[in-house]
């Protein structure tokens, strides 16, 4: 649900929360969109940084600077003044993935549980654009959110994880799919790989030239199929710096 | 341009260069990294005459031994380790003055767990995302992005002071870190507090926790017992768990309690986000103290205010001052 009014909850000294609900809708996650804007507008003094997700906002400040109460009055103030958000800057990103076989060697459980055969899913994952709700855990990787879909896709995460997750997997907790940017730990179950990267930490592919990172809220994907053959080409083009990633500047309503 | 300034003999158990961390990068999943003791690395700095911010050598546990290979100035600071230079001891928390050649080993530490080496001008690696930190899971910063290895040269930068000025000057006893104070850690309670059961709050702040040797830059697990929850109404959204909620961002020292057992204290390379009951967290002065925990070490939890949080910090920011450095010769 989305709360009547905003709890502002105290994360350290250092950070406070800003809860809007607890449900992960884009409902919600367009008003943390809002806050989020709000608050860089109004220039808050002290303010450090701010890390938009679902359903809440963590907002990073210098207490030294401003003092919690007096922020919090500030943000109220804020967003006061600003209007409900129900348009959002939002890319349209192609992704390209290898799905199922030893890419993705979880495909077979994931058909098994919605009682189809594993190119269906592979059709409907596909069909679907995905929302990034949020950024983070590990550099980059994005918390996805089907879009409409046919059918949706739902599996229980691994019940212990697993120690080894390849980089570039592209996998399906829940409801949600995420792509692991760089080997990890992992629960959620794997259904195929991405040859391009989302985190490129040394900034040699066009698309990061102004951050590591490829993904941020609000954007949205659409992961096209390829084969082994397609695969391997990006991958080359990946080593000679060439890819282009298909980004469509848009945006997206409610 | 930096000069070659130390060769690594022996890179001790987890080194690295760290200097005050990276801003900026939250939303994108890149956590602040940083020294996890920021007062050390910053009176080790102030020795020197560095910015405060300059990057310092990290090591964790038990240290490195290096060759010298420029006359320069070094301090140590830090938790206690058995320092010598070509074999004999040589003061912390104080500048020495070394020559091209010299050796320099760091033994096992003593007191505390993480010590700093810092040397007049500063560590010199390329500033990346605005800081000189590494972030070794994001291969990020810091000497090519990872720990440092035997064989390494490490650069400095210029120092803004000519090396006899900065001779003999030592930071005075009452300032230094009382490493038996990381026993006790500070905490905010919250934002997840009001999930957990009263009587366990009470367990929280009152257990003798164990430092378990799960304990890194990404966060520090603590042993003791059980912690319950409340019979909440679960949010549709989160996980099957009681300690499960929708997921949301981790602040820098957040306390997570998966299943209620062995709280998790995040560091400075900690997690940007997870769907953990996060029952408190550490004030941002005593990433300080647990950062010089050792393994096993027993300790407890103890609540204050935001605001005597805000009063702890100021203090600790003010101690970082010439007024604190003496000169001995």
């Amino acid at each position: 649900m989305i709360y009547e009014s905003i709890r502002y909850l105290n994360s350290g000294d250092q950070f406070l929360t800003i809860e809007i609900g607890d449900e992960m809708s884009l409902k919600a996650n367009f008003k943390v969109i809002g806050i989020d804007k709000a608050i860089k507008q109004a220039g808050i003094t002290g303010v450090i940084e701010t890390l938009p997700g679902w359903r809440s906002m963590l907002l990073h400040y210098d207490s030294l600077k401003i003092r919690t109460h007096d922020l919090i009055s500030e943000i109220k103030k804020a967003l006061e003044q600003f209007p409900e958000v129900t348009e959002v800057p939002s890319r349209l990103i192609e992704l390209p993935v290898k799905y199922k076989g030893r890419w993705g060697p979880d495909m077979g459980f994931i058909a098994e549980q919605h009682g189809l055969t594993e190119d269906e899913v592979v059709r409907i994952h596909s069909e679907t654009l995905h929302w990034v709700g949020m950024v983070g855990f590990t550099p980059g990787s994005p918390q996805l959110m089907q879009l409409d879909p046919a059918q949706l896709l739902s599996v229980p995460k691994y019940k212990s994880p697993r120690l080894y997750t390849p980089q570039g997997t592209i996998a399906l907790g829940g409801s949600l799919t995420a792509i692991y940017p760089v080997v990890s730990p992992g629960g959620y179950q794997m259904m195929g790989l991405c040859p391009v990267p989302v985190y490129d930490r040394f900034q040699t592919l066009e698309a990061f030239e102004d951050s590591p990172v490829l993904l941020r809220i609000g954007d949205r994907i659409r992961f096209t199929p390829v084969d082994m053959e397609e695969f391997d080409y990006i991958r080359q083009q990946i080593w000679e710096c060439s890819y282009r990633f298909k980004i469509e500047e848009g945006t997206y309503s409610l | 341009m930096g000069v070659e300034i130390f060769e690594i003999i022996q890179p001790g158990i987890f080194t690295t260069v760290q200097d005050l961390g990276r801003k900026g990068y939250l939303a994108s999943g890149i956590p602040p990294s940083g020294a996890m003791d920021r007062f050390s690395l910053k009176m080790g700095n102030l020795l020197l005459k560095n910015s405060l911010g300059e990057a310092g050598i990290e090591m964790t546990a038990a240290g490195l031994t290096i060759r010298v290979l420029q006359d320069t100035v070094i301090a140590f600071t830090g938790g206690i380790f058995d320092i010598k230079r070509n074999g004999k001891p040589i003061p912390q928390w104080e500048t020495v003055a070394v020559q091209k050649g010299d050796i320099l080993a760091a033994g096992r530490a003593k007191n505390g767990w993480r010590g700093y080496l810092c040397v007049a001008g500063g560590i010199d690696v390329p500033v990346i995302l605005g800081s000189k930190s590494t972030y070794t899971m994001g291969a990020l910063g810091g000497f090519r992005g990872r720990t440092i290895k035997k064989g390494d040269i490490i650069l400095s930068g210029p120092s803004p002071e000519a090396s006899g000025l900065l001779q003999g000057r030592r930071a005075k006893k009452d300032i230094l870190p009382e490493l038996d104070d990381a026993k006790v850690l500070r905490v905010v309670m919250g934002p997840q507090d009001d999930y957990v059961a009263q009587e366990s709050i009470e367990t929280f702040l009152s257990a003798p926790y164990k430092v378990s040797p799960k304990a890194n830059r990404v966060g520090y697990r603590f042993e003791g017992p059980q912690l319950k929850f409340k019979e909440l109404e679960k949010a549709k959204d989160a996980g099957s768990d009681p300690s499960n909620i929708v997921d949301d961002g981790n602040a820098i020292g957040a306390i997570q309690i998966p299943g209620g057992v062995e709280p998790i204290c995040l560091a400075v390379d900690g997690v940007s986000m997870g769907g953990y009951v996060k029952i408190a967290c550490l004030i941002a002065a005593d990433m300080d103290r647990m950062a010089q925990l050792r393994i096993g070490d027993t300790m407890k939890f103890e609540s204050v205010t935001v605001d005597e949080a805000r009063t702890i910090l100021k203090q600790a920011e003010e101690r970082v001052s010439e007024e604190n450095i003496e000169e001995i010769y």
